[in-house]
């Protein structure tokens, strides 16, 4: 069997066909190749045609990087008894520069020059798929040599279909395509539209990496390229790698909170980020040195971020997983691509096109996990909600019960002083003990009563808390909330001046709106205190403007200090005789219940709190 | 000598910028003290500081303009035996931490019984006797200071002997009480006399200056103001 098999061989050999036409309707997809290269790149066809010492290859070429030009050499043999019609045509539109030269009779009868290193007639650069038409007469047998050059590497399949397998062929590659294509294209415009309702940098940055991955592929899966009549302009675009990896990177750090795990790691990785990202744009100028000074990090940075997530995998960062996963399946897939190029692995669909499945899986889990991360922001966010909110009603309790010792001080003072005079009175053996006690009991009394009035009022003005609306007038309640802190006006001559018409009416949750201005006004006292004001006075005005009610209220206290006035809102900005949560309330809690705006400014020689309803 | 009635001999000051505390507090401090001056601010308390005879400030924390403890401060500048108490409404620490340097007797919260008010009376009495500020009048402008044993007699000093100022203070602790000789025989020593007691009565009737003291015939003494 063994000699048989030998002397086939031999047949082959000595008839030098490697495809045999034997029936009409067969096409071509596995055979032998010869294989010669031309180190020197100074050898003609004729030159080629010469040689005898071919090397045996098969049809599926990936050579990696060689020197000099590669010559591939088949013979095509008739054999039936009819005109067979075959495409001599190779599977790789953005080749470097590739020749084809079919040969019968010692003549070249077709030839064709592509590749994105050549311009074709049209100005436009030749970057298609190298198609030749071969007619073959009855026996009829033909030569066929194929020179490829490339700088970068060999990789492609020659094959010999009939013209219907050819254009099935090209049929399902350009709609699968179109299909991925279209996916990616999908996903980044929900990610887009995602992007523009919650307005998370995330996105934005998803957005980039998917966007320059989709034009790096189809720069590299498609005739694309031969859409330009530049070769700059090919190489511009090429850079859009370049954005894609950066992207990608300051993708990853986001996604996975690395700087909050690794403050320093993190913000490594996004200064690595911000260099590729600028590094991309200097690849639009010149791709080759950006090539050069990203292949480095190329390889080291994919395995970092990898190792990254598993890392904060163990320190159980919800979303590493995710990332690990697609890491993997991405790396894995560019790996065999990788591996491809480099000639270590042969060609085939698998090897060719399991990179772009590695991508997609990336690309789609990466969208996962973004809608993950949103989720759980937003979870916190409602989280963070629910606190405040309770946290709110505490402090609301606080601030009451600080209110209404204020209001107490003076009163339950006064009760104690006329204990202590009757006691004293009494052991002094005073002969007006009788009168003493009198005058005092009324007093007693007289404060007793003044305690019930302060604690109702302040209250009524806590429990209602609630958000049932009502028609109040705006003049009654503003007077009425000075008049609860008259005491304390009196105490430190503040000149009250409230200018509002009579006629002013709200339909708002009543107790929110006082409690505001309650805020607002007992800022103004302890400010005045604090900072020892001389003539204080508040200057309270209120003005409808359209549909809308603003209310100014205006001191001399000097204004708010803060490098950013409105750092005044903040939560642990804390006036002293205070729970420090009055203004941090009032503007975000209290505020937006009432569809309202609270602002602050420096006017003159002091604040301005500006509230609009 | 840990007798309120002491007190008797002192002014105070009482500076509140509430002006019913000030009254209702001073209906109470009259009891205690000679006399009680109430003010309701810092400027005004000045004025009486700078004028009247004050031997004991109590001030209210919480005031507009000049604060209770700028008040304090500014008398310290000149006077660092006054004994001072801060009256306020808070009991923060803040505060207390500001009032150290003011060296003050103690701190009253506000409100306050007559217990705690009489507790730093107590502790304003151990002051006076410390930094020897007790003082009782004996007639005008007549001063006798405990500490120093001497009298004042209108800014002039007399001195008193040992025999005399143990009679005096055995006089005046025990006012409009009399007192008989040999009481007073014995606390000048053993060896006195009754010869010698009346002798150094004498001199010492001569050095207050001002008829205080009463004999009664067979009995003993009795001082009365």
């Amino acid at each position: 069997m063994r000699i048989l098999f030998v002397i086939f061989l031999f047949t082959v050999w000595v008839f030098g066909s490697n495809i045999i036409i034997e029936d009409n309707d067969i096409s071509y997809e596995n055979f032998e190749i010869n294989f010669y290269q031309d180190k020197s790149k100074k050898l003609s066809l004729e030159d080629i045609q010469n040689i005898k010492e071919f090397q045996k290859v098969n049809n599926n070429i990936a050579l990696g990087k060689q020197e000099g030009n590669i010559w591939l050499h088949f013979s095509i043999k008739n054999s039936t008894q009819k005109i067979q019609k075959r495409v001599l045509f190779m599977t790789e539109p953005n080749l470097w520069d590739i020749e084809l030269f079919i040969i019968a009779d010692k003549k070249i009868i077709s030839t064709q020059i592509v590749g994105q290193n050549i311009l074709s007639k049209d100005g436009k650069i030749a970057s298609f798929y190298p198609e030749l038409e071969i007619n073959l007469e009855a026996g009829e047998s033909i030569d066929i040599y194929i020179r490829s050059f490339s700088p970068f590497n060999h990789t492609f399949k020659v094959v010999v279909p009939t013209n219907k397998d050819l254009i099935k062929y090209k049929i399902l590659k350009n709609s699968l395509l179109s299909l991925y294509f279209g996916a990616i294209g999908a996903l980044l415009l929900y990610n887009l539209f995602i992007y523009f309702s919650i307005r998370d940098k995330n996105y934005l940055l998803y957005i980039g990496f998917v966007f320059f991955y989709l034009l790096a592929q189809v720069q590299l899966t498609t005739p694309f390229n031969s859409l330009f009549t530049s070769m700059q302009t090919t190489f511009a675009i090429a850079s859009v790698h370049i954005f894609w990896i950066a992207f990608h990177t300051l993708f990853s750090v986001k996604l996975l909170n690395i700087k909050e795990y690794y403050p320093r790691l993190g913000q490594y990785l996004l200064y690595t980020g911000y260099f590729l990202l600028a590094l991309s744009f200097y690849g639009i100028f010149n791709l080759e040195i950006a090539i050069q000074i990203i292949h480095p990090i190329m390889i080291v940075l994919p395995f970092v971020l990898l190792f990254t997530a598993i890392v904060l995998h163990i320190k159980k960062n919800k979303l590493a997983i995710f990332y690990i996963v697609a890491q993997t399946l991405f790396l894995t897939s560019s790996l065999i691509f990788g591996l491809l190029f480099a000639g270590i692995l042969e060609y085939s669909n698998l090897t060719r096109y399991i990179h772009l499945v590695g991508s997609f899986s990336e690309i789609i889990l990466f969208s996962f996990a973004l809608g993950y991360k949103t989720r759980l922001v937003m979870q916190e966010n409602q989280k963070q909600k629910e606190l405040v909110d309770e946290y709110s009603k505490f402090s609301f309790l606080g601030q009451t019960v600080i209110n209404i010792y204020h209001q107490w001080k003076s009163p339950v003072n006064n009760i104690y002083n006329s204990i202590n005079h009757i006691e004293t009175a009494k052991e002094f053996n005073d002969k007006e003990l009788d009168a003493i006690i009198d005058e005092n009991l009324k007093e007693i009394k007289d404060n007793t009563q003044y305690l019930k009035e302060t604690t109702s009022s302040y209250l009524n003005y806590y429990k209602g808390m609630d958000q049932t609306k009502s028609k109040f007038n705006l003049k009654d309640e503003i007077v009425q909330i000075l008049k609860l802190h008259q005491k304390e006006f009196d105490k430190y001559k503040i000149n009250i001046n409230l200018e509002c018409n009579n006629d002013l009416y709200l339909i708002l949750p009543k107790n929110i709106f006082t409690n505001i201005i309650i805020i607002l006004i007992e800022n103004n006292i302890n400010i005045f205190k604090q900072r020892n004001i001389q003539s204080p006075k508040i200057d309270i005005k209120i003005i409808k403007i359209n549909d809308n009610i603003s209310i100014k209220i205006h001191d001399n206290a000097g204004g708010i200090v803060l490098k950013n006035i409105n750092d005044i809102f903040e939560k642990n900005h804390s006036i002293s005789n205070s729970t420090g949560l009055g203004l941090f309330l009032a503007k975000d809690f209290l505020i937006p219940k009432l569809k309202g705006n609270l602002e602050a400014k420096n006017i003159e020689d002091g604040a301005m709190f500006i509230i609009t309803l | 000598m840990k007798d309120l009635t002491l007190f008797k001999n002192l002014n105070v000051l009482y500076v509140d910028d509430d002006p019913i505390a000030c009254e209702k507090l001073k209906k109470i401090l009259v009891y205690y003290f000679s006399k009680v001056y109430i003010a309701n601010s810092a400027e005004k308390a000045m004025n009486f500081y700078k004028k009247g005879r004050c031997n004991l400030l109590l001030v209210d924390y919480d005031m507009p303009i000049m604060t209770g403890a700028d008040f304090l401060h500014e008398i310290r500048k000149t006077n660092t035996t006054i004994p001072a108490v801060i009256i306020s409404s808070y009991d923060d620490k803040e505060k207390l931490f500001n009032a150290i340097e003011l060296q003050l007797v103690s701190y009253l919260v506000k409100p306050y019984s007559m217990d705690e008010l009489k507790t730093v009376f107590y502790k304003v009495l151990d002051w006076i006797d410390d930094k020897g500020l007790l003082e009782k009048v004996l007639g005008d402008n007549i001063l006798y200071n405990y500490s120093t044993k001497k009298i004042n007699n209108n800014s002039e000093e007399i001195t008193l002997s040992p025999s005399e100022f143990k009679i005096l203070e055995i006089l005046l602790n025990n006012e409009k009480r009399l007192i008989n000789y040999e009481e007073l025989m014995d606390s000048i020593g053993e060896n006195c006399t009754h010869k010698s007691l009346v002798n150094q009565m004498h001199k010492l009737k001569k050095k207050i200056g001002v008829d205080i003291i009463k004999n009664v015939k067979d009995l003993g003494y009795i001082l009365s103001r």
